[in-house]
């Protein structure tokens, strides 16, 4: 008899010992269904409404209408980019944080000069804001008024230097974004 | 157990757990772009000189004093007016009658001479020797620390409002020192706007 033969015979003998050894541990098994319902994950989601409307809240302006076509702005000035977002927030401990990113927006010769912050009206109801951050009572659709800012400080007489004058201010790529926030 | 095989152990559960941790920190994050549209700082230039001639930097060619002798001055009109989008208040910030390397003469001619300055007056009622009306802005030495009692505003709007002609005198007085004859001037008016 060949080698490869006795050794064919001997592994189909050993897988045939394994499979009656496998066998010998079907004991007894018991199983029930329990039904735990379904758990489904919430969303988080951020559009927003119509135009915004532009103001000058500068505490000395003479109206406030601001136009930035055809309107600019001066040491001392501040005017505000008012805008409704839609929060669509649904799950259990769901809370956000709204920021705006403004890369690139202001060049360089305003950066010491010229700040864009983001105010959020938190009143509407089920709303909660502490610390920046949203809270929602619950799963639901909320409307968000949210002011984007733009401030030229005033600084001292003389401060300001000329290079500050006839820059661009690019708001044209404004980022809301709301991140997700665990406590 | 062989201690490489102890380290890779540990190595991999830590890997592991820090993989767990960066999970948690995927939270979900909503964005949405705003076009606000590009707005613009404004500026604020103050103007020197009449139409078409303005400038930051003018030349006052139209007062001549050259050939002036003591009792005798020169007198012209000139526009400050508001070049930029803000309203502004101007004043003057001194004034000089010196050449830039003054002679002796120079100096004694300058130190005696008299600077007026007068708003609420034409450009044609200035000319020539004409009699000084209107606001009194100024009159004394042509020094650096001649000023006018009150800024003066300047709308950034076209119009009446946006621009001002001054009436500028220059004279020498009738007791001026002999140490003055010889002496040549040369009348440099400093001005700054302010926004306002």
């Amino acid at each position: 008899m060949k080698k490869t033969t006795k050794a064919t015979i001997a592994a189909v003998a050993a897988g045939a010992l394994l499979i009656g050894g496998a066998g010998t541990l079907a004991l007894w098994q018991a199983e029930d269904n329990v039904d735990a319902g379904t758990v489904t994950t919430g969303h988080l989601e951020l559009t927003t409404d119509g135009e915004g409307v532009w103001t000058d809240a500068s505490p000395d302006a003479a109206t406030t209408t601001f136009d930035p076509v055809t309107d600019s702005i001066v040491p001392g000035d501040t005017v505000e980019f008012n805008q409704t977002v839609t929060i669509d927030a649904e799950g259990k401990n769901i809370q956000g944080a709204l920021t705006v990113g403004t890369v690139g927006a202001v060049p360089a010769d305003l950066e010491t000069y010229v700040t864009i912050a983001l105010d959020v009206d938190a009143s509407a109801e089920g709303i909660t804001e502490a610390g920046g951050v949203l809270s929602f009572a619950a799963a639901g659709v909320y409307e968000v008024p949210v002011s984007i800012t733009v401030t030229f400080d005033e600084g001292a007489v003389g401060t300001t230097p000329n290079t500050t004058m006839d820059e661009p201010i690019d708001l044209t790529q404004l980022t809301l974004t709301l991140d997700q926030i665990r406590s | 157990m062989p201690k490489q095989l102890k380290f890779t152990l540990v190595a991999a559960v830590v890997l592991a757990l820090f993989l767990g941790a960066q999970g948690t920190a995927a939270v979900w994050r909503a964005e949405r772009n705003i076009d606000a549209g590009t707005m613009r700082t404004g500026n604020l230039l103050l103007l020197v000189g009449a139409e078409p001639k303005e400038a930051a930097n003018y030349e006052f060619i139209e007062l001549d004093g050259s050939n002036l002798v003591p009792g005798q001055y020169v007198q012209a009109p000139l526009m400050l007016s508001n070049g930029g989008t803000t309203d502004l208040l101007y004043n003057l910030v001194g004034a000089s009658a010196k050449p830039e390397t003054p002679t002796d003469a120079d100096t004694a001619l300058a130190d005696s001479s008299i600077l007026s300055i007068y708003a609420g007056m034409t450009a044609v009622a200035c000319d020539g020797r004409q009699a000084l009306s209107g606001q009194m802005l100024y009159k004394g030495t042509a020094n650096s620390t001649a000023k006018f009692a009150v800024a003066r505003p300047l709308l950034s709007e076209n119009g009446d409002a946006s621009k001002e002609n001054l009436c500028v005198r220059l004279s020498i007085p009738s007791n001026a020192p002999q140490a003055a004859s010889g002496g040549s001037l040369k009348l440099v008016l400093n001005f700054v706007g302010q926004q306002q």
